[in-house]
């Protein structure tokens, strides 16, 4: 059973559907990338499937369906996500948005946790005590992606994580994901323009072109595909 | 120098006051992110509840308690049902509608308790030698109560923003209620709360006060004007820098109406906008406020 399950799903804004029908899987331990230019519905598929706006369909997570679910307890279920533009509380500190993000667990092993995200990423440590507002862009993401893990989630959802930042920056970021993949077994969704960075860290990709979901091809197969090299990977 | 003494302690004790009434309005700020106009008028009609129970045989202390636990669930009512209908990122509407509750608030009473002042009585022992001497000034018991009560609350507000879960999630909320609610955090239930806090609060200063003020329908008026100053200049998201503020400006006030002759009692009121205009010039998120940062 795929611990994410994701089909015929219907979401928008109220003024018509903007995703019509995504089928979409996402298995236990593995990295699923979503790729698709500006406006294609990567952030409403996000947005959908963490319960931040109306969506139709199916949607399981470890086989119970959530369509029905509320944010708040979608999170409780173990589905983190860090939204586009990442969503940190400007003037909390670092060390309170990583305190929020262990709201629903009840600060049980609060200690550890901070420690673990502060050992991963050593920049956050040296700012802990900093309002968050005053972090760089990739420290920012940095801090989101550690706040999201602080819920302990089967599944991490991330929008769009190079979004702003340097191809370094970016390089430095990813690589950050596919150790927490790596060590932690954790099942990762991430959606992307900048494909080729992505495709590298993931087993799977999919392609989303104005609202419709193309079929899950392996991540390599992708990178070598003519059209999609031409119109993605800028090459 | 007696008479400096005693003009800084009725300030002070205005102070008190717009401090404590402060504290409400940084509840609801730090719950949901707005400001609640009706806080003034909340707290009068709590203070009024408190009369009804106490006229119905309760005990003073019984009857403000009461009007304190009525308060909290009103508070949390409002919002359920007159703000969170509105929706988020709705802020002039919620402006307007606290507007709105102000003028029920205020009609109503006067519809239910009539126009004219009502004695309350006061909680401790207040003939007229129940004072403490204070370099010739005299600090009644009620008075020392009501700091007292005053720091006990602010007190407690601090440790719950700064040091539990639920306070943390209170700020998140009204930081950025779209990341509290990706985080978990059940913000509907966290607005409520941070009016039901507010309101319980404002009946505490109701109860308190009505004993000096007499009961009236217009007794808050006044004090939620200095009130919403206090918690301006404390930087609206910090209780302790509220307090300090409703002090600053109530002895500021007096000190200034009653040396510079031509301010005298009628002006008072423009000395506290005059000083909020000064503060917020030179600070925009107020003497004790977490500056907004954010980088670009
Ligand atoms: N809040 C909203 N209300 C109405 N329409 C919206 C809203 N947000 C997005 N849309 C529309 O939905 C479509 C998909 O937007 P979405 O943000 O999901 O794209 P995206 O793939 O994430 O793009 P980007 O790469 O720029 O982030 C766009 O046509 C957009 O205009
Ligand atoms: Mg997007």
């Amino acid at each position: 059973m795929s611990l994410l399950r994701i089909s015929a799903m219907q979401a928008g804004y109220g003024a018509g559907d903007v995703l019509h029908g995504v089928d979409l899987t996402v298995e236990e331990g593995e990295i699923v990338v979503v790729l698709g230019a500006n406006g294609a519905g990567k952030t409403t598929l996000m947005r959908a499937v963490s319960g931040m706006i109306a969506r139709r369909g199916t949607i399981e997570l470890d086989g119970r369906s959530i369509i029905k679910a509320s944010a708040d307890a979608i999170v409780r279920d173990g589905l983190a996500q860090v939204p586009q533009g990442r969503g940190t509380v400007v003037d909390l500190t670092v060390e309170e948005n990583l305190r929020a993000g262990a709201h629903v667990r009840k600060g049980k092993g609060l200690a550890e946790d901070l420690e673990r995200w502060y050992t991963t990423y050593p920049r956050l440590a040296e700012r802990r005590k900093q309002k968050a507002g005053l972090l760089s862009g990739g420290e920012q993401q940095m801090l989101a992606i550690s706040r999201a893990m602080m819920s302990r989630p089967r599944l991490l959802l991330c929008d769009e994580p190079s979004l702003g930042l340097s191809p370094l920056l970016t390089e430095e970021l990813f690589a950050s994901l596919r150790q927490i993949n790596a060590e932690l077994g954790m099942s990762i969704l991430v959606v992307e323009q900048n494909a080729m960075i992505a495709l590298e860290i993931a087993a799977r990709g999919y392609l989303l072109e104005v609202g419709v979901m193309g079929a899950a091809r392996p991540a390599a197969e992708f990178a070598s595909d003519d059209s999609i090299r031409a119109a993605y990977l800028g090459a | 120098m007696d008479l400096l003494i005693a003009r800084i302690v009725d300030g002070f004790n205005n102070g008190v006051v717009y401090g404590f009434l402060a504290l409400a309005l940084v509840c609801v700020y730090r719950g949901t992110g707005h400001l609640n106009l009706a806080q003034g008028e909340m707290a009068m009609f709590s203070a009024f509840i408190a009369y009804a129970l106490h006229a119905v045989g309760f005990p003073v202390v019984l009857a403000i308690l009461g009007a304190v636990a009525i308060g909290f669930i009103a508070g949390g009512v409002v919002e359920r049902v007159l703000i969170r209908p509105l929706g988020h990122g709705a802020d002039y509407s919620i402006l307007l509608v606290t507007i709105g509750l102000f003028l029920v608030l205020n009609a109503g009473a006067g519809v239910i308790w009539g126009g004219d002042p009502l004695t309350f009585p006061a909680a401790v022992p207040s003939a007229p030698d129940d004072y403490i001497s204070f370099f010739g000034t005299r600090l009644r018991y009620q008075q020392l109560l009501i700091l007292a009560v005053l720091l006990v609350v602010m007190t407690a507000l601090y440790l719950l923003f700064k040091y539990t879960r639920l306070g943390l999630a209170m700020r998140v909320t009204a930081g950025n209620p779209d990341s509290a609610r990706l985080l978990g955090m059940r913000v509907n239930q966290i607005n409520s709360l941070g009016w039901a806090l507010a309101a319980a609060v404002g009946a505490l200063v109701g109860g308190l006060i009505s004993p000096s003020t007499t009961l009236t329908t217009g007794m808050m008026f006044n004090f939620l004007i200095y009130a919403a100053a206090a918690a301006t200049l404390g930087g609206f998201d910090s209780p302790g820098g509220a307090v300090l503020a409703g002090i600053v400006l109530g002895v500021l006030e007096n000190l200034i109406g009653s040396y510079i002759s031509w301010v005298g009692s009628d002006l008072k009121q423009a000395v506290a906008l005059v000083i909020l205009l000064g503060v917020l010039m030179v600070r925009p998120t107020g003497l004790f406020g977490t500056k907004k940062v954010e980088r670009v």
